[in-house]
């Protein structure tokens, strides 16, 4: 899957270039290998690794839900798990505890459920930032691990609750290893193009203006701490339908996979993948996830050992994470961009002295304040128009 | 003529420390008001609690006739006011053409839509691109604001600020930096008949701007109003001699 940093660095499809078809071909070419890897993977492969590939997807999706936060709006949040848990708890109550099957109501109830957590963590959280963000959201993780440990009457406490077959849609389908991963694998394409319009529209790009710049931000027009929430929101949305995904594949749930553990894994498959760039999530579950797979053949107590190294290996070899520096390294092997970020330099340096503030003056009536719908531009070489009207 | 802008007896204090003690002041509909004074006078200070960045500990602003003394800032930037920063202050992560789609959007319902792209909006990429033409950064529209100079991301600064064409702009030392010669270009733009109407609340420090541009100029020092008047009446105000171009020529 591949897509530019949201950085705005480059753009090569907007610059002329000999080879304008090369270059877009290139630049598709490894999402496509991907992309047709995963739709055919489960033809060849043994179930095993099928089941292993359901859950790097599942923890892809929940990584990108944490990056639209983590990386996109700055919020370093440390809960992710936790709202992945309240909505893999919900379903796993309502299939064992109350007895409703029905996927088309388990389903929207849990990813409500997770909805409406991460918008009391957001009312909560949200009065602080950074580091302090970091800690409270920290905090509401522990909050949900132990009010899981602690309710066994309904969450089974510390054995958890099992028997949860995979979801009841309410027709015919014999789901087995191989037709899960297609179905989550669907349910996670879908929520990725969204996860992707999401941060390619001015709402997400106002994100990333508040993340980088927030009183300049505020000082634009925007209502920041509204913004914000929104965003938690989303990623709540978002996690909780990873939690919907993992408790069907799983067919249990236990304490273990909504606490500290698993938010702190998710950190790292964002930070590893590459933050702020969406499908680093993607690569960084990938890569955790298969490691963990193969390290734990040979032995199952060192896995954390061995994650704390790669983490430290990641830090000094691949700083951005491996997604930016495949792309780059990408770029390069492909020669698909121009040298240097600038076009050229030497067009883009501005006249000297006042012209140039007179054209902005000249632009001034004509800028559009009102909405995209109406703010045609036919009236810039009309009147000088009373501008508090 | 009508009033704009009215800041009626502002206290604002950091910690023990007061910064500013019950101004007054009113700017008119087009009125361009000079703001000056020595340093720590206060003059960011008032922008500030003028935008809504601080909140005052006490008095009210109004803006056309309203009082927005309670206001957040995103709302009175909404209700028609303009700012620019002393120091550029950009948004560092995005390129330049998505810096100045941003300044067009803060404003809009638009800004808030989820599943368009936001180069689909033809009308506000239309205007981006005249606005960055206007200032000759088109061409470097995909650049990060740290790979421009330091003169294109002062312009920039001031174009996200004029994007959302506000009634009312506060200017914090939008010459700091410049070449004499950009620095008058900039007096000249500002006294456009496109601003006619726009009032203008300028703080600087450069005095050939800020005379050149300002009807009106009022002194702030330590906090209180201690002069107010033509640029012929400051400049031959003597105690305003003492306390600002006193101490300048001392210095130089």
């Amino acid at each position: 899957m591949s897509a530019k940093r949201p950085s705005g660095v480059s753009s090569p499809a907007r610059r002329a270039l000999p080879t304008r078809l090369g270059s877009r071909v290139a630049y598709f070419t490894p999402a496509a290998i991907i992309l047709v890897f995963l739709l055919t993977l489960p033809l060849f492969l043994r179930t095993d690794y099928v089941s292993l590939f359901t859950k790097i997807i599942i923890f892809a999706l929940l990584a990108m839900s944490l990056d639209l936060v983590f990386g996109y709006s700055g919020l370093w949040c440390f809960g992710q798990a936790g709202l992945f848990g309240v909505a893999a708890y919900t379903v796993a109550i309502l299939v064992v505890k109350v007895g409703i099957t029905s996927f088309w109501i388990v389903a929207p109830c849990a990813v409500g459920v997770a909805v409406i957590t991460a918008a009391l963590f957001g009312v909560l959280g949200l009065r602080s930032k950074e580091i302090y963000f970091m800690l409270i959201t920290f905090a509401f993780g522990q909050l949900i691990y132990v009010a899981v440990y602690t309710t066994s009457k309904y969450t089974g406490g510390s054995n958890g609750l099992t028997g949860i077959s995979y979801p009841d849609l309410g027709f015919a389908v014999h789901f087995n290893e191989r037709s899960y991963y297609y179905f989550t694998l669907v349910a996670v394409v879908i929520a990725a193009i969204l996860l992707y319009k999401i941060i390619k529209s001015p709402f997400g790009y106002s994100l990333m203006g508040i993340r980088d710049n927030e009183i300049r931000a505020k000082s634009l027009g925007y209502n920041t701490w509204a913004r914000r929430f929104i965003a938690f929101i989303l990623s709540g949305f978002f996690a909780g339908v990873a939690g919907v995904l993992y408790v069907y594949y799983r067919n249990n749930i236990a304490p273990s996979d909504v606490g500290l553990d698993y938010s702190g894994l998710v950190i790292m498959m964002v930070i590893i993948g590459g933050v702020g760039t969406l499908w680093g999530g993607v690569v960084g579950s990938a890569a955790i996830l298969f490691l963990q797979y193969f390290v734990s053949l040979y032995t199952t107590q060192r896995w954390p050992l061995i994650l704390g190294c790669l983490f430290i290996a990641a830090v000094f070899l691949a700083k951005d994470g491996i997604y930016p520096r495949f792309t780059k390294w990408w770029k390069r092997v492909c020669r698909y961009e121009t040298n240097g970020g600038n076009g050229g330099g030497q067009d883009m340096r501005g006249k000297p002295g006042g012209d140039t503030y007179q054209r902005v003056a000249t632009l001034f009536r004509g800028a559009s304040r009102n909405d995209a719908g109406n703010g045609e531009r036919d009236e810039a070489t009309s009147e000088v128009t009373s501008s508090d009207g | 003529m009508a009033e704009m802008l009215r800041i009626d007896n502002v206290t604002q204090a950091y910690g023990g420390l007061t910064v500013l003690h019950g101004i007054s002041f009113t700017v008119a509909v087009g009125e361009k008001v000079g703001l000056i004074g020595p340093n720590g006078a206060g003059k960011t200070t008032a922008l500030n609690v003028i935008s809504g960045l601080l909140p005052s500990v006490s008095g009210r602003v109004c803006l056309a006739g309203q009082d927005i003394t309670k206001l957040p800032v995103h709302r009175r930037i909404a209700l028609g006011m303009g700012r620019s920063f002393q120091i550029t202050s950009l948004f560092p992560e995005l390129s330049i053409l998505h810096n100045v789609l941003l300044a067009l959007l803060g404003v809009q319902k638009s800004s808030y839509h989820m599943l368009r792209s936001i180069t689909s909006f033809k009308p506000v990429n239309a205007a981006a691109k005249e606005l960055l033409d206007s200032i000759d950064l088109w061409q470097a529209r995909d650049c990060l604001p740290s790979e421009i100079s330091y003169g294109q991301q002062r312009r920039l600064e001031l174009t996200l600020a004029l994007a959302s064409r506000p009634k009312v702009l506060l200017l914090d030392e939008p010459s700091a930096g410049l070449s004499t010669e950009e620095s008058a270009g900039l007096g000249k733009m500002l006294r456009l008949p496109t601003y006619e109407n726009v009032a203008i609340l300028l703080v600087a420090h450069d005095m050939d701007l800020v005379f050149g541009v300002a009807d009106r100029i009022l002194v702030l020092y330590y906090g209180t109003i201690f002069a107010e008047g033509t640029a012929e009446q400051i400049q031959r105000n003597d105690k305003v001699r003492e306390i600002y171009f006193g101490s300048e020529a001392y210095r130089a």
